[in-house]
């Protein structure tokens, strides 16, 4: 089923100066389309000004579109009624954990959705217990929030959003802020939480190596989708992705870089083992 | 032993402790000694808590230490009759984030703030702001603009220019890539590294990206748990990286590439910390196969 179905998708900031009169227009979203399937883990790149966030924000139905559709598992974005059900369904985690973290306990923190949905107290609990589980961070439930790391933190602004049992989640950048063991936590859970309870996952991001992992990646530009594929795929075509202001994991470049010099290294390479196992095939073979 | 007097830093045996004598009591440096040369390009990396900005708010006098001395170009920072203030304009420091600090309405009065506080001439006000502006690269038709209306990049460079236009002798940034996507770190980092070359002045790097310390720096601390673990170039530090990965941190991707080849039996040899390194490497052992 489709979880996410954007048709002609269009957005425009309109900027007015103090009488209100329109200043300028900026068309952050030019006619994408595009459809997540349930259960999919989806990343979209794009350097910063592409319309990616614009793109978050539709789906959480902050922004409502200026042109085309937009349905989240089922319901219309324009639909004002359907904003609240909407938002259950997608649930948003920001960049910065320490914005969305609001009570002074972990638990309590998480239980907050599900307590603002008016959820039984005792399914609060469990549900509290379950996505803190979920999420590896059980043991830090009586714990104050401004202790964690920033990884932790961030693995509890999840949590709270999986109380609320949405079927899919979006994250905007959320490990532009971390240390790489707190970024590796992050994907790891994201991960998990995809496999194991299905969530669908749609994760914004500038590290590549972090869409390494995805079922299908995205690439945005000047609020257009310019590229879409698996992540091999998209990877890839190295020279795009330069010119979209993007980079590609480091053994991408190099193999690249090795392609130029001659060496008949296959175009997909994304990981370091795949590296090595080609270059020890050419290695062997004289 | 070199002669300390040359050194333009020397950190000696400082210590740090949050919160002394209550519950929550932390040693967050822990007997830190090095040196800093003039002109030099340092990156300091470290997982969060790991004390990299304890550390660098001590540098200009921010925090002052719990036990322990700094010395800035052979003077004693915390003697009495040492001005502070003027270590502030000599020892710049860029904080995460930076584009939060930006207030004024033009891009030109943003940077032009610091200059001004200091006084000096209004013509010379005017030099620094507009030769700041240019050092960050940033293009004379946006002098007028207001920071606010800039592209996040943009912005960061509007932060790190208003620092610039104080003339720092050395210049302390932390994460300044943090957010923002390759081509506005990679432009924020060559420009770092052409203003580190062009005006001789010293750079200390925080970062959580070992791709970009093992690009840029020539000489990369590493912190762990307040203390300092290593202090070599990058590519001797990089050959540690499995006592790298047990403090949260990582080598360069290529460097597990050329390691792990090593493993395999091809003729590697040293270490490779950069694309370019691991290219040559590669190639040199495919070539001896032939």
């Amino acid at each position: 089923m489709e979880m996410i179905k954007a048709n002609n998708l269009a957005f425009e900031y309109i900027r007015r100066d103090d009488d209100g009169n329109v200043e300028g227009i900026t068309r952050a979203l030019d006619g994408v389309s595009l459809t997540v399937e349930e259960g999919d883990f989806v990343a979209i790149l794009g350097h910063n000004g592409s319309g990616k966030s614009t793109v978050a924000k539709e789906i959480n139905a902050i922004l409502s579109p200026t042109e085309g559709t937009l349905f989240v598992d089922g319901m219309d974005t324009r639909d004002a009624d359907k904003i609240w059900n909407i938002r259950q369904s997608a649930g948003m985690v920001f960049q910065n954990p320490d914005n969305q973290i609001i009570a002074s306990v972990v638990e309590e923190d998480v239980a907050f959705g599900p307590e603002n949905l008016g959820v039984p107290t005792e399914d609060i609990w469990k549900r509290v217990e379950e996505s803190l589980k979920a999420v590896g961070m059980l043991k830090f439930r009586f714990h104050s929030p401004n202790k964690l790391s920033g990884g932790q933190k961030q693995r509890i602004a999840i949590a709270g959003i999986m109380a609320m049992k949405p079927k899919c989640i979006v994250l905007d950048e959320p490990t532009a802020m971390l240390d790489p063991e707190g970024r590796k936590e992050v994907i790891r859970t994201l991960h998990e939480l995809n496999k194991k309870e299905k969530v669908t996952v749609l994760l914004i991001t500038h590290y590549m190596d972090e869409v390494v992992g995805a079922d299908k990646v995205i690439v945005m530009d000047d609020g257009k989708i310019v590229m879409q594929g698996s992540p091999k795929q998209v990877f890839s075509r190295v020279e795009e992705m330069k010119a979209h202001a993007l980079d590609v994991p480091q053994v991408t470049e190099l193999a690249y870089e090795l392609r130029k010099e001659g060496i008949p290294l296959p175009k997909d390479i994304i990981t370091v083992e795949e590296f090595n196992a080609a270059i020890e095939k050419i290695y062997r073979q004289g | 032993m070199e002669n300390l007097e040359n050194m333009q830093l020397v950190v000696d045996h400082v210590s740090y402790i949050y919160g002394e004598k209550t519950a929550y009591e932390r040693k967050a440096l822990d007997d830190i000694s090095f040196t800093v040369k003039k002109g030099q390009f340092i990156g300091l990396i470290g997982h969060t808590g790991s004390g990299k900005s304890t550390l660098i708010q001590h540098l200009n006098g921010l925090i002052h230490a719990s036990e322990g001395h700094i010395y800035y170009m052979g003077r004693d920072i915390y003697d009495e009759d040492f001005s502070l203030k003027e270590l502030r304009t000599k020892v710049g420091l860029v904080f995460q984030y930076p584009e939060h600090q930006l207030f004024e309405t033009t891009v030109v009065r943003d940077v032009g703030f610091g200059p001004k506080n200091l006084k000096l001439p209004q013509l010379e006000q005017q030099l620094r702001t507009f030769n700041a502006i240019k050092m960050v690269g940033l293009s004379d038709e946006l002098y007028d603009a207001s920071p606010y209306e800039l592209s996040g990049g943009q912005k960061r460079r509007v932060a790190i220019a208003g620092v610039l236009a104080m003339k720092p002798e050395v210049l302390i940034l932390d994460e300044p890539t943090a957010g923002l996507d390759p081509k506005g770190r990679d432009e924020i980092l060559d420009s770092i590294a052409k203003i580190q070359k062009e005006e001789g002045i010293t750079v200390i790097l925080v970062s959580h990206s070992m791709e970009d310390v093992a690009k840029y720096v020539d000489r990369l601390i590493v912190m762990d748990d307040g203390r300092i673990c290593f202090d070599d170039t990058p590519k001797a530090v990089f050959a540690h990286y499995k006592e790298l990965e047990k403090m949260g941190l990582a080598a360069p991707q290529v460097t597990y590439v050329t390691e792990g080849l090593k493993e395999s039996g091809l003729p590697i040899e040293g270490i490779a910390t950069t694309v370019v390194e691991a290219k040559e490497m590669i190639l040199s052992a495919l070539k001896q196969n032939r």
